[in-house]
């Protein structure tokens, strides 16, 4: 049975039986409350109710809650994801995959575009070399039908195949430069004349003027005036130091004078 | 180690690092919580799930925790505030299941409750009083009632968890037992 008696108004130690009754009191505290407990029989009676009522809460605690085990608690945790993998989320799987399959054709036919192209090019290339080197050949022919005894052709010929090698690697620049030799007869007079060949050295014209004074110094007749106008192929004066034009343009002078 | 940390250590490492972190959260607290929820409740299933729920919507707000409070006062918050949405929920199921039942039955549902059958024992009587009284308190003294008996908190957690002045913690919880008291008083009167 719980006591019906009314608190002492007179006591206000209510906040001092809840920490005496769960333990929250220093040492010190708690002895002074115990001996209040001794004078003052309304806390004294009190604090044992209260007791009453905790101790029937834990029983309730006891028998209904102690035995129920703990719930299985489950939360799916979200990773933290970087910004690729938010483009990506944000990307439905679909068009993800319709926008790799794009990008792999671009990329297929950008690299179809590129060998077919270089192939062209080749084939351009070759096509070009081949109709420049008819031409310098047909050239050379006429050269050396006209004007030229076998066996020098066949010089001019060799030197000629050589230098359509070396060709090849030099630009187009070449191809337009203009050559002009003016041999003038008897007196001698050898005017070459070339148009931007960057290829033909400084050595090659002091050779040319050379090869005038001497014409000039050996024939003291006036002679009859004899032009050839002839335009060779550039690759007689695209040879290097070293090369045999010197030996052609004499065989040229020669044949020249032999004719007349 | 994440066991090292305190709480809000951990909740700051699953805000900016890890969530996973947040799983330490729930191993140190889910007890205490489902404690609150069944002290609440007195229902098994209603207490897992509204200690489920706790944690979930604790850890959905994870980014608007404030630094400044402790984790478990805020825990404890949103657990009370999900038992007090239970119970209103609950109440009015039972008040619309109430008013669509045939009278007879009513008759029957509401029968006195302390006129329990004579084979229960005297002690499940009064376990059976103390749940009811329990019930009764109001709820700002029946928190702090589970908090201290069933959570088995010190004053100061439960200072810390409800955002009370110690003193207003002990006042409270001999406020609450003094109506346990007179509660408990009269019903075993009547019982007896």
């Amino acid at each position: 049975m719980f006591d019906n008696r009314k608190n002492n108004p007179t006591c206000d130690f209510g906040e001092e039986v809840v920490s005496y009754l769960y333990e929250d009191f220093s040492d010190a505290d708690k002895k002074t409350f115990e001996d209040h407990l001794v004078n003052c029989t309304n806390c004294a009676d009190e604090l044992a109710a209260l007791g009453f009522v905790s101790s029937s809460i834990q029983d309730w605690k006891q028998l209904e809650f102690n035995g129920l085990e703990s719930p299985n608690i489950k939360i799916e945790f979200e990773k933290k994801t970087g910004w690729l993998d938010k483009f990506n989320k944000f990307l439905s799987p679909l068009i993800l995959k319709t926008a790799t399959g794009f990008a792999a054709v671009a990329i297929l036919f950008g690299l179809g575009w590129f060998v077919f192209n270089s192939l062209q090019n080749n084939q351009t290339l070759e096509t070009a070399d081949k109709n420049k080197k008819e031409d310098i050949f047909e050239k050379d022919k006429e050269i050396k039908n006209k004007n030229l005894p076998p066996e020098k052709v066949t010089d001019i010929n060799k030197s000629n195949v050589n230098l359509t090698e070396t060709n090849q690697i030099t630009d187009n620049s070449n191809e337009k430069s203009l050559q002009k030799i003016q041999v003038k007869g008897k007196n001698k007079s050898t005017n070459i004349e070339r148009k931007s060949n960057s290829n033909i050295t400084a050595q090659n014209k002091n050779r040319l003027d050379n090869k005038k004074i001497k014409q000039n110094s050996a024939d003291s007749k006036p002679q009859k005036t004899f032009t050839v106008e002839q335009k060779p192929s550039l690759t007689e004066f695209a040879v290097e130091d070293g090369g045999d034009d010197n030996i052609r343009l004499s065989d040229i002078f020669d044949e020249v004078g032999s004719d007349r | 180690m994440v066991t090292d940390l305190t709480d809000e250590q951990i909740v700051e490492l699953a805000v900016k690092e890890n969530p996973d972190a947040f799983g330490e959260i729930v191993t140190r607290w889910e007890r205490k919580i489902f404690a609150l929820c069944f002290g609440m409740l007195n229902r098994e299933d209603e207490a897992k799930d509204a200690a489920q729920e706790t944690f979930i919507a604790a850890y959905k707000n994870l980014s608007k925790f404030r630094g400044d409070a402790k984790v478990s006062s805020w825990l404890h918050r949103i657990a009370v505030n999900q038992c007090l949405t239970k119970k209103r929920r609950e109440k009015t199921r039972s008040e619309s299941f109430l008013d669509e039942s045939d009278p007879l039955e009513q008759k029957v549902f509401i029968a006195p409750k302390n006129k329990t059958p004579s084979s229960l024992s005297e002690k499940n009587e009064r376990l059976q009083a103390v749940r009811q009284a329990v019930n009764s308190l109001p709820e700002d003294l029946k928190q702090v009632v589970i908090m201290k008996e069933f959570e088995e908190m010190t004053f100061q957690e439960i200072s810390d968890a409800t955002d009370l002045p110690l003193s207003t913690v002990k006042s409270r919880l001999y406020a609450a037992l003094k109506q346990l008291r007179m509660k408990l008083e009269r019903s075993s009167f009547e019982v007896v």
